[in-house]
């Protein structure tokens, strides 16, 4: 969760919070730090301790300690060098103790101290290094160690007591000025800490009662807030039935009423879209409608047109065939002319030896007739005697017949019956085949007759069919000859029919393209009426998430 | 055994004998009246030496058609007694009455059904020649016609 997700009064409860919070912190810090640095706490004793580290050790330039005891030093020193060493360094020591004593003369306050610091102790010390300077070094530079000695046990020893008594002064003044000034400190910090205490105190109350006026404004912010908030929610969810109320004259009532005046307009906005969209929702239709219907056109136009290009391209590719064709018919004709030219010469020839064979059949036909005539002759003969042998036979028969019921008396008869018989058997047989050959010479010549007839017939035929070809020919070659000019003008008209068809076939191609791109075009059109509906009905869904007042 | 000169006569491919003694005379297949409503066998009548003489065809007795016209086609004009009638003429048309032979004829009678008109059977170098017996004929044929022939006598006597 963020910062910025959170309401607006638990925010102003962090704020005051926090705040508290860094205060008491800040409270408790100060309070602690008083403690870690007050006078006698550990940081003061520690400094005071580092203080009286380097006091202890190092040798205090204020107090010439340390030069009385480099004098003796000097005095006990025989190389020349060391001892000019050992002069250089008092006169650093003086130095040191000029530098401090201004020091104190400038920063100490006035007082028992004062006097005791820069006037008591400062005379002897001046005293000490103008015997020094002027008596006790050039004596020990000249050898004169006697005279030396006497100046360290004598006078320069006097100051220095001197000296010493005035800085034992000051320690016991610093002393007991140092343990008054702790003695104050402890008390400031004291009453200084309960004041401390009751401040906090009352910040703590003051930034209570903030919290708490702050929270009451908060609440009272945020139910209007809410308010609005609800309000837009309604907005957002599509109810528009709803009127808002601005109640009060500030920022937030301002804000409400402005929701209200929005709420009101987008009511009104909403309505009147609604009714365009449904206006456009028809408009569209009717104009997807026209040009479905258009297009429906546009193909049916484009499949006659492709229809009648086929067509014509059939057209022409049957007139050029018809044109090869007639150019065949022409050549066919041109030899059928001179084969029937050929032939009718060939049927003079022919004409003539039909001819000469009619007249031929006609004597073999008289000299059949001869033949079968006399044959016939031959058989009236042949059935004479037959039936002669028939009487002869039957009468035997009889013969016999009669001689048998004459008994014994008839034998000899019988005898000449039988014989008379036999004859008579004999001649039948000889008849028959008489008849027999007689017959197969008719059959045979009945035959030749018939068969002679038929190639009469024939020939007849044949004649009459030769002469009939002739004429035929003479016909086929005289149209032959007319029809050669006749296909030439048909060949023109075909070719000028095949013009005309291949010309008619580049308009039509023309044309089908044309109407192939006005297609396109309409189903583009189509398409973006169909992309405007959908706009239209997408305007329509988010419309009527909104739902407005009756 | 008995032998005497027989006349041979064919019907329907097969050969039969009529022995001569019982044969009056052989004339040729005249034009024969047809007997309206009469059987098959009766051929028809004619007339021979002035008395209306009955033919019945042997062709028709032996199978189902009847004799061919041919010369050698020849009717057999034989006497009949009756028991109690006088005789008369009577005649068998045949095929092929054309020959006389010397038979030996033997007493053993057939027994087929068809052979009820025969009575003997002769065997030669050709096969067998079956004897017609030709009062047998006469009985089993014209004999169920009398009647008929008594009314058209008495109609129109000879």
């Amino acid at each position: 969760m963020r910062f910025g997700d959170l309401k607006l009064s638990t925010k102003l409860s962090l704020l005051v919070g926090v705040f508290l919070a860094g205060f008491l912190g800040f409270v408790a810090v100060s309070q602690q730090t008083l403690e870690i640095v007050k006078v006698n706490g550990p940081v003061y004793r520690q400094i005071v301790q580092g203080k009286d580290v380097i006091a202890d050790v190092l040798p205090p330039p204020e107090y010439i300690i340390e030069s009385y005891l480099l004098l003796h030093e000097m005095r006990d020193e025989t190389d020349r060098a060391a001892l000019t060493a050992l002069v250089e360094r008092g006169n650093k020591l003086r130095r040191e103790y000029d530098e401090r004593h201004e020091f104190w003369v400038r920063d100490l306050g006035e007082g028992p101290l004062r006097e005791a610091m820069v006037t008591r102790s400062y005379k002897p010390a001046m005293a000490f290094f103008q015997l020094r300077d002027a008596e006790y070094v050039p004596a020990l530079l000249a050898g004169d160690k006697a005279r030396a000695e006497t100046l360290l046990r004598g006078p320069i020893r006097a100051r220095y007591q001197e000296h010493r008594a005035a800085i034992d002064d000051v320690v016991r003044m610093a002393t007991v000025a140092n343990a008054e000034y702790e003695k104050s400190a402890v008390e400031i910090i004291t009453s200084r800490s309960s004041w401390l205490a009751m401040i906090a105190a009352a910040v703590v109350a003051i930034v209570l009662f903030i919290a708490w006026v702050t929270h009451r404004i908060a609440q009272s912010l945020a139910a209007r807030l809410g308010m609005a908030s609800r309000a837009a929610k309604q907005v957002a969810d599509g109810d528009l039935t709803r009127p808002v109320e601005g109640s009060s004259g500030d920022e937030a009532g301002v804000l409400l009423s402005s929701i209200g005046t929005m709420t009101r307009s987008l009511s009104g906005l909403v309505t009147r879209v609604k009714q365009s969209s449904v206006s456009l929702m028809s408009t569209a239709t009717q104009i997807s409608a026209t040009s479905k219907q258009q297009e429906a056109t546009v193909t049916a136009f484009t499949a006659s047109t492709t229809e009648i290009a086929a067509a014509v391209k059939e057209i022409s590719a049957t007139s050029m065939e018809l044109m090869n064709t007639m150019d065949e018919v022409n050549g066919a004709a041109t030899r059928t002319s001179e084969l029937a030219a050929s032939g009718r010469s060939g049927l003079t020839d022919m004409d003539s030896t039909m001819r000469q064979l009619e007249r031929s059949t006609g004597s073999i036909s008289s000299k059949l007739a001869a033949i079968r005539e006399k044959a016939n002759d031959i058989n009236v003969v042949v059935t004479t005697i037959t039936k002669v042998a028939d009487q002869t036979n039957l009468l035997s028969v009889n013969a016999a017949i009669e001689a048998e019921k004459a008994g014994e008396y008839g034998l000899g008869f019988l005898v000449v019956a039988r014989e008379i018989r036999r004859l008579a058997d004999q001649s039948a047989v000889a008849t028959l085949d008489i008849e027999q050959m007689v017959r197969q010479m008719q059959s045979a010549v009945s035959a030749g007759v018939m068969e002679m007839d038929k190639f009469t017939e024939e020939v007849r035929r044949g004649v009459g069919t030769v002469s009939q070809i002739n004429t035929q020919l003479g016909q086929i070659i005289e149209q032959v000859q007319g029809l050669s000019t006749r296909i030439d003008s048909v060949n023109e008209g075909m070719r000028s029919q095949s013009l005309g068809a291949s010309q008619i076939n580049e308009a039509m191609t023309q044309l089908t393209e044309g109407a192939r791109q006005t297609a396109a075009s309409i189903r583009e059109f189509d398409s973006a009426t169909g992309s405007l509906r959908g706009a239209v009905a997408g305007l329509k869904e988010e419309i009527s998430r909104f739902t407005v007042a009756a | 055994m008995k032998s005497g000169l027989s006349l041979l006569l064919w019907a329907a491919g097969q050969r039969f004998f009529v022995p001569c003694r019982r044969v009056k005379e052989v004339i040729p297949s005249v034009d024969l009246e047809p007997e309206p409503r009469a059987p098959a066998w009766f051929a028809g009548l004619f007339n021979y030496r002035g008395a209306i003489t009955p033919v019945i065809d042997l062709c028709q007795l032996v199978s189902d058609e009847g004799c061919s016209n041919r010369l050698s086609s020849r009717i057999v004009v034989f006497d009949h007694q009756a028991p109690d009638a006088e005789a008369r003429s009577v005649g068998l048309l045949a095929e092929r009455v054309t020959d006389t032979q010397l038979l030996d004829v033997q007493h053993q009678r057939t027994t087929r059904d068809a052979g009820a008109y025969f009575s003997e059977v002769v065997l030669d170098a050709q096969g067998m020649i079956h004897e017609i017996d030709l009062d047998r004929v006469v009985r089993l044929t014209l004999q169920t016609l009398v009647g008929r022939h008594a009314a058209r006598e008495l109609r129109e006597p000879a």
